[in-house]
């Protein structure tokens, strides 16, 4: 009885030596699939509200390009005005021409330099579904707006003729970058917490590992029309 | 003499157990690696397609899923990449392999553009 007693001991002691090793492996693939699945939302996210962005300045764009003629033919008919009157009267048309220019330009240029923000919101969201308190996740997050960059001529114009600017592509790129230690994702959420102490307790210092995103688009020109598209490394 | 029987069994039980215990590890571990590559090589495969979509060329894609997959993962190569794209798909079929008898085959697509309903 002695022996049997002492040999199941032993079994149940080697089984205990080896149980750290099973818990540090199912704690790592669990925080990697949960950061991977993180990564994955944040910037399906990130991805999808830029290119909404660009889509919708790129409708913009469409437009004040449309406006062209109209705004050449306007300042030709004011060089060629006989009198004062017929003189006002193109100056009336052009500051309507005018106006809706502005328009769409300032809304361009606000919707490329919100996006980014809206972005940050989405990504937010996305962190916040799938972790319990972002506050305690303090995520870093660097914006990076589209300019929007136009030529005007002639600049005095009233109604000028406008095309891009030759470095529109980079100039209107958008960009969102993140960044979080991994440590407060996993202290963060209820589920991964335990990870964290089981780290802890092997000395892996989670703070120095972070995870980082980013993503960005901007607008290209395919056939003779601006087109949203993702930037990647050329 | 008694002292002496609990020592045999006891070395007679390592004998027996250790290597058990060993096969119990290793196929632990490779199971969990092979877990993790599994879903590694899916999202890189993912981010590949992605990349696909982007301004960037095909050969700086796969050289990308490349380099990022032999980060992660130092056991195990690709046998071969095919990254293919037109204006409505991006394509990728890929095998990855853990030795001789353990491949992983990844075949998947995008819809272009992506605001088409490509994203997912």
């Amino acid at each position: 009885v002695t022996f049997l007693t002492k040999e199941r001991g032993f079994v149940l002691v080697s089984l205990l030596l080896i149980l750290p090793v099973f818990i540090s492996i199912l704690a790592i693939l669990g925080a990697s699939s949960f950061l991977l699945k993180t990564d994955q939302e944040t910037r399906h996210q990130c991805r999808l509200e830029l290119l909404a962005a660009q889509k919708t300045v790129s409708e913009d764009l469409a437009r004040l390009l449309l406006l062209n003629p109209l705004a050449d033919s306007l300042r030709k008919r004011r060089a060629l005005a006989p009198n004062p009157a017929a003189l006002a009267e193109i100056t009336a048309e052009q500051m309507a021409l005018r106006l809706q220019q502005q328009i769409l330009i300032q809304h361009a240029r606000l919707v490329s330099h919100h996006a980014p923000l809206m972005a940050q919101q989405k990504i937010s969201s996305a962190l916040n579904r799938s972790i319990v308190g972002i506050s305690r996740l303090s995520p870093r997050f660097s914006l990076h707006g589209g300019e929007f960059p136009l030529e005007a001529s002639p600049e005095d114009s009233l109604t000028p003729h406008y095309e891009t600017d030759r470095n529109f592509e980079q100039r209107q790129a958008m960009k969102v970058s993140w960044t979080f230690p991994v440590e407060n994702y996993l202290s963060a959420n209820t589920n991964t917490s335990w990870m964290k102490s089981n780290f802890e307790n092997h000395h892996v210092n989670l703070n120095s590992i972070h995870a980082k995103g980013e993503c960005s688009a901007t607008l290209q020109m395919e056939g003779r029309q601006w087109r949203p598209i993702l930037n990647g490394d050329r | 003499l008694n002292l002496s029987n609990q020592r045999g069994t006891a070395l007679l039980e390592g004998v027996v157990s250790l290597p058990l215990f060993g096969l119990l590890i290793s196929i632990t571990l490779a199971g969990s690696y092979l877990a993790f590559a599994r879903m590694w090589l899916h999202h890189e495969s993912y981010e590949a397609l992605i990349c696909l979509a982007t301004t960037a060329s095909v050969e700086s894609c796969e050289n990308r899923l490349r380099e990022k997959t032999h980060a992660v993962l130092k056991i195990g190569d690709f046998y071969f990449v095919n990254l293919y794209r037109d204006h409505l798909h991006a394509e990728l079929h890929a095998q990855f392999r853990c030795g001789e008898k353990i491949q992983f085959h990844l075949r998947d697509s995008l819809r272009l553009p992506l605001l088409a309903g490509g994203l997912r």
